[in-house]
């Protein structure tokens, strides 16, 4: 029970930061609701894959994102805008911001560093979350882009 | 007399071709500005040459576009155009594609497309107060995911209503994106540095500083930029990754000038 409310929690977590993020990009009002929906679902995914499934965040990403393109295709033929317009501001609760934070910083620790010890450590932290994080970001659009392209007609057409 | 009326024909099809063509240019402009994918712009812009008889090359450099429009008499015209300084505005993007389809299908003439392009780029968006309120809501939710206490996301939504607030403020003052960028930062870290300055009022300040610039991170364009990138797009992927890792450094240089100010060592972090 407590891991379905948590999953549940994620999900809402993520809806709120894909409605929130998407709004930025100003799409059309009747589809925020849709980027907040797919955000969840695809976000859930991940969740259950690394927490569950033990899954790698790589890959559980990937996975995540597949499910962002292919629920990003049915709600772009229902409300006939782009499927970018539900797919990327929903896949933006994935982004690894916080993998980002600490290249950034390990980096300026770096910089900052004393001896040639401390200096490959930051640098050993730098790379190793910059690694992830590249792939993640990778992962993810790869991920979005196999239904895209897939069901490539649908994609390009929905704006008829 | 005949070579006059062919002359005259001639400059008047150059003519069209011309003012055509500057469309095509602005379109792609436009759909380049608000945060389109290429292959998107590209797939728009022929399915319009080709219901209207011209056959159509983009060209995407980084801060212009090129369009040779040739037709069927093989007269071609190149048009440059810089791309436009939008915001992502997907609502536009979806209008300007509905565009491309309805002169595709004939729906409206390309001369009608001309005329009802420019009222296309006015369309509405999000009062500054509503997404003001989401985006806190977003970057606190988001706080949330990674680990932050009830605390450490008040602190992020308290940081974000601060400094998004600086960001729609000098956007509007038309003030260069990086400046803004290392403003608002700047603006949201020191409030996000609160845990720190206050100890004990949250167990996870290193989550709520790490999260409060977080709304600023360039994802659509970044996400863009590998999608360009996987579409053979190169030159255009590469100018958007620059573009969103300059944005992203800006972040860095705001949230350095933030410990230096609240005097916080990276060693506390």
């Amino acid at each position: 029970m407590t891991t379905v409310l948590q999953i549940l929690a994620d999900g809402l977590l993520a809806a709120v930061a894909g409605t929130g993020f998407g709004a930025i990009s100003n799409p059309p009002r009747i589809a925020l609701k849709y980027c907040g929906l797919i955000a969840a679902l695809g976000h859930m995914t991940r969740y259950c894959l690394i927490n569950l499934g033990g899954v790698h965040i790589v890959p559980a990403s990937l996975s995540g994102a597949f499910v962002v393109g292919l629920l990003a295709i049915i709600c772009a033929k229902r409300v006939k805008c782009p499927p970018e317009t539900f797919a990327f501001p929903a896949l933006l609760p994935m982004i690894p911001g916080i993998y980002a934070y600490k290249t950034v910083q390990a980096f300026l620790l770096a910089l900052t560093a004393s001896g040639e010890e401390q200096f490959n450590h930051f640098l050993y932290i730098c790379e190793s979350n910059g690694i992830i994080c590249s792939f993640v970001i990778i992962g993810m659009v790869v991920g979005l882009l196999i239904p895209i392209y897939i069901f490539k007609r649908i994609s390009f057409s929905v704006t008829k | 007399m005949t070579t006059m009326t062919a002359m005259n024909n001639l400059s008047v099809v150059q003519s069209d071709l011309g003012r055509d063509c500057a469309f095509f240019a602005e379109y792609a402009s436009n759909m380049l500005g608000c945060g389109a994918t290429c292959s998107r712009i590209q797939k728009n812009i022929r399915r319009m040459a080709s219901a209207t008889g011209y056959s159509v090359e983009l060209t995407i450099l980084p801060a212009h576009c090129i369009v040779t429009l040739s037709d069927a008499d093989g007269l071609s015209y190149s048009h440059s155009s810089t791309i436009a300084d939008l915001p992502n505005d997907y609502a536009l993007n979806t209008r300007l594609s509905n565009l491309s389809w309805r002169v595709a299908e004939n729906k409206v003439s390309l001369k009608e497309a001309e005329t009802e392009f420019p009222h296309l780029l006015k369309g509405p968006r999000y009062s500054r107060l509503t997404l003001l309120l989401l985006v806190a809501a977003a970057n606190a939710a988001f706080c949330r995911i990674f680990g932050g206490d009830i605390m450490a996301t008040g602190i992020v939504a308290i940081a974000t209503l601060i400094g998004f607030s600086f960001k729609i403020l000098l956007s509007a003052q038309h003030v260069n994106y990086m400046a803004v960028t290392v403003a608002s930062a700047f603006a949201a870290a020191v409030v996000g540095t609160a845990g720190y300055v206050f100890p004990g009022i949250t167990s996870t300040e290193d989550v709520a500083l790490a999260t409060s610039v977080l709304f600023l991170i360039p994802g659509i364009p970044y996400i863009n930029s590998v999608n360009d990138l996987l579409t053979d797009h190169y030159l255009c992927a590469f100018s958007r990754f620059v573009k969103a890792t300059i944005i992203t450094a800006c972040i860095t240089v705001g949230l350095t000038a933030a410990f230096l100010l609240m005097k916080i060592s990276f060693f506390d972090l």
